[in-house]
């Protein structure tokens, strides 16, 4: 056997180095790369999370609140993107009401990266690309691709079976990190609970009358292109899917909230609170199991020839051609769909409602592209940009 | 608070761990197998106390 001897040593040292600086140069700088949204002139106002649970404060679970407070008073809603910050759609559709809406009556709460931590977390492991871009009228506009869950650098460890606060349900150990599984949270908490906990309080204090979070689901997984919604939320809800297939000619399917399946946004912010919460899916066929690789392209264009030869097997969940379910469909369903929402609760409850314009629906984001809907972050004021 | 705890006693063994796995290494003089094998284990510890992944 040959020796090991200096020169040896420090080679395999050296070799070592490189494979930790070239893996993990990325990573770091995935983590630490800013996505930059500009404030539109209905932002009144940014407010941490953590302003409803200051133990959050100087976290990376903490995530800005942009409030639109509207002229005239009314209701609330709070529209949640990046939940789970692998399905962007969420994140997208909130960005592009924060950079362009305009708030007539009432206040609408925004958080686009509700999982901050989530959206710093990366999937190496299944080939996840780290960044994804949409062409705009001045460039590329990137973004980071996140997570399903709250990155282990800032919640550890997870538990063997986590056991949902309050309702000692016991769910997977990695549910203690997925923020649409611990709902309704607790103020001394893990992070992740203390997030959900933060955003009860906010629903709370502000007397909020609608959460609508915002998802994406896999094409095989029957609980996709719908809202899911509880008993009190349902007539909305069942107003809102039948107005957008007649005036906008896409489904959007009802799914009834489970009550025994704890921790979910559409179950636990019903039941401890006044509001009434929706969960919005759109189908990501990047997310399905059995595609090609998971490229950039796969999520931007959402086609597969896998997934196509699955749709003629009528495995589908959702219907399925050549031109796939591009982003812009899915971030269009959700602007739609989220306004629909919104306006059949404002015409149910005037004294409560929110009045918005200048927010794009399906039809014109489908025309003219997500990315058409971003503002320049070079053009505008430096304290109108957000980093993160 | 546990959790917290743990989590600093985690990046402290991960501390213990790099420190002992480099002094076996340099002082490792026989077998260029274990010299492989000290670098390999050494990666996960050093990308966690990096804060990397």
């Amino acid at each position: 056997m040959k020796t090991a001897g200096t020169g040896f040593r420090l080679a395999a040292a050296l070799a070592v180095i490189i494979i930790l600086i070239t893996g993990g140069r990325p990573l770091r700088e995935h983590r630490q790369f800013p996505v930059e949204i500009v404030c539109g002139p209905g932002v009144t106002e940014i407010r941490p999370l953590s302003h409803y649970l200051p133990a959050l404060k100087d976290t990376p679970a903490d995530t800005p609140v942009f409030i639109l407070r509207g002229t005239e008073t009314g209701g609330a809603a709070l529209i949640m993107g990046n939940t789970h910050a692998n399905e962007p759609e969420g994140m997208l559709a909130v960005a592009i009401m924060i950079e362009n809406a305009l708030v007539e009556k009432g206040t609408l709460y925004l958080i686009p990266f509700f999982n901050r931590s989530a959206s710093l977390n990366t999937r190496p492991g299944e080939g996840y690309p780290l960044y994804f871009s949409l062409l705009t009228p001045w460039g590329q506009k990137k973004f980071r691709l996140g997570n399903r869950d709250a990155s282990p650098l800032d919640q550890w460890p997870d538990p063997d079976v986590y056991i949902h606060y309050p309702e000692k349900q016991m769910l997977s150990y990695l549910d203690i990190r997925n923020t649409n599984r611990t709902w309704p949270g607790r103020r001394n908490g893990l992070p992740m609970e203390q997030v959900t906990f933060a955003a009860m309080e906010l629903l709370r204090r502000e007397r909020v009358d609608m959460a609508i979070d915002l998802h994406g689901a896999e094409t095989m997984f029957p609980v996709t292109n719908c809202i899911v919604a509880p008993e009190k939320s349902m007539r909305i809800a069942t107003l809102a899917s039948l107005t957008v297939k007649s005036m906008e000619g896409f489904e959007n399917h009802l799914e009834s909230s489970p009550e025994k399946f704890r921790g979910l946004s559409h179950r636990e912010i019903g039941d401890y609170s006044d509001t009434l919460p929706f969960l919005l899916e759109a189908p990501i066929p990047f997310l399905d199991q059995p595609t090609g690789a998971k490229t950039e392209q796969l999520f931007l264009d959402g086609r597969d020839d896998f997934l196509l030869s699955l749709a003629g097997q009528k495995k589908l969940f959702v219907p399925y051609d050549q031109s796939g379910w591009p982003l812009d469909r899915r971030v269009g369903q959700h602007l739609s769909v989220t306004l629909e929402i919104i306006r059949q609760f404002s015409r149910k409850t005037p004294e409560r409602a929110v009045v918005i314009r200048n927010v794009p629906r399906y039809s014109e984001i489908v025309t003219k592209g997500t990315g058409s809907y971003f503002h320049h972050p070079a053009s505008a004021e430096k304290d109108r940009v957000v980093k993160l | 608070m546990i959790a917290r705890i743990i989590m600093i006693a985690y990046y402290l063994m991960a501390a213990f761990f790099v420190l002992i796995t480099v002094k076996n290494l340099i002082q490792e003089k026989d077998s260029r197998d274990r010299v492989i094998l000290y670098l390999v284990t050494l990666i996960p510890f050093m990308l966690r106390l990096l804060r990397i992944k």
